[in-house]
């Protein structure tokens, strides 16, 4: 982490502090990989009450990553120089891209500044925020309006938000060529109070993204044809629709169950489900909660394992692939004092599907592990 | 798209169709104000796990964000 970064975190907390922020949290997030990936996010996040209506946020991420989740770079050939052999693309690019797996051994950062404004009046609330997210080949840009109303007595919630998102990717072999990507966002949201310990939450969201949607260093190999691999291309377009739902109900012994389900669609012709439970035991002023979360999706239409011929769109980002995965986690949160708070939390993340490996020159990208630590004061 | 309409207009009338069953009063709200009824989607231990899992997973959104945002996508 550099001197800046590590400054920029403390003149946030020393901000929020001098302005009497309403609270202040700090979070440190890893995860590793069983295949190489570490990733280490530290953040910050103060809120502050400019009255009683108003509230202004903050909140500062880095994410340092270092190695591939998987190094395909193995079975990459040199864009530039198609006879030079696969995987030997680290020599002369260091520190490209994390996921990519461009470079054998890599060190990439990602910082994250969010600020967002909400002002109440009587049963309703606006919202406004705005995120800009950098990496040394990456600039994204978003912007969100949204407000909320409710009605039968704070029984229900009615919330809609819009999100205008500009990114920008730039590889770093070719500074020149710039390309941009525009998205779109539409959120709607319904929470119900359904009895004294019932309450449920459904959101329905829409998205249409425009522009350069695939990696530009990835490279595909047709047939047997090693020597001259083509860049991936994906569709220029995407639209995606959401479904999700969350009841929560409360349970004897201080405790309380959620289920969690979401339905996934886009364009590309991928129909993900998502399906999460947790259990909640709370003692006091402290909560176990133990969660398992189940994904499944089908495979973009253009993805293949491998490519006989050369068409319209060729991918072979694992993302697009049929997979499923699974979480295990459990979380503690609770009270270290009057005006601390802490919460700790362990998951435990795998992946499987069907796909020949062997085609990749890379290991099975299958598990991780995530540890988080928070502290809030107030 | 229309199985996908089907379903999300499923989704939605089951809440339309909660709505206004209700009557909870707000000194019976106490057990909803515990911690322990906070939606997960609310957890700040939520936003590090849901960015980590976009790396591998196509599905995103329903979070009220426009998703992406990232060169790691």
């Amino acid at each position: 982490m550099s001197l800046r970064r590590a400054l920029l975190g403390l003149v946030i907390v020393a901000t929020g502090r001098l302005l009497r922020a309403e609270d202040l949290r700090v979070d440190l997030n890893t995860y590793n990989s069983a295949d190489g990936l570490s990733v280490t996010s530290p953040s910050v996040n103060t809120g502050l009450d400019l009255d009683p209506r108003t509230k202004l946020s903050l909140r500062y991420t880095l994410d340092a990553v270092s190695a591939a989740s998987y190094d395909y770079a193995r079975g990459k050939t040199h864009a530039k120089d198609p006879a030079r052999a696969p995987g030997t693309c680290f020599n002369c690019h260091t520190g490209v891209d994390a996921m990519s797996g461009a470079t054998r051994d890599y060190r990439e950062t990602r910082q994250q500044v969010d600020f967002g404004v909400r002002r109440r009046v009587d049963e309703s609330e606006a919202k406004a925020g705005y995120t800009r997210s950098q990496e040394n080949d990456y600039l994204s840009e978003a912007l969100s309006v949204g407000g909320s109303l409710d009605f039968f007595g704070r029984n229900t919630t009615v919330s809609l938000s819009g999100t205008r998102m500009s990114d920008a990717s730039t590889a770093v072999w070719k500074r020149s060529v710039t390309r941009s990507l525009l998205t779109h966002g539409v959120d709607l949201g319904l929470t119900q109070v359904l009895g004294r310990g019932t309450q449920a939450r459904w959101t329905l969201a829409y998205a249409d993204a425009q522009g350069y949607l695939a990696d530009p260093y990835a490279f595909v190999q047709i047939a047997n044809n090693t020597s001259q691999p083509l860049a991936a291309r994906h569709p220029e377009g995407r639209q995606r629709l959401d479904a999700v739902m969350a009841f929560k109900q409360a349970l004897p012994l201080q405790s309380a169950f959620e289920l969690d389900y979401r339905y996934y669609q886009d364009s590309w012709e991928v129909r993900g489900h998502t399906v999460e439970f947790a259990l909640s035991a709370q003692r006091g002023d402290w909560l176990l909660e133990p969660s398992y979360r189940w994904y499944g999706q089908s495979q973009a239409y253009f993805f293949k394992n491998a490519y006989a011929q050369d068409q319209p769109y060729i991918s072979r980002d694992l993302k697009l692939a049929a997979l499923t995965t699974q979480m295990l986690g459990v979380e503690l949160r609770g009270k270290l004092s009057e005006d601390v708070t802490l919460s700790l939390r362990y998951s435990r993340y795998t992946r499987q599907d069907e796909l020949d490996y062997r085609l990749y020159f890379a290991d099975r990208p299958s598990e991780g592990v995530a540890y988080q630590a928070g502290l809030t004061f107030e | 798209m229309s199985l996908t309409l089907r379903n999300t207009l499923g989704i939605l009338c089951l809440g339309a169709l909660a709505s206004g069953c209700a009557s909870v009063q707000p000194w019976e709200k106490d057990i909803l104000a515990e911690p322990r009824m906070q939606f997960r989607s609310e957890l700040l231990s939520r936003r590090f796990l849901d960015h980590a899992v976009i790396t591998v997973e196509q599905a995103e959104g329903g979070d009220g964000s426009a998703g992406g945002g990232c060169g790691c996508r």
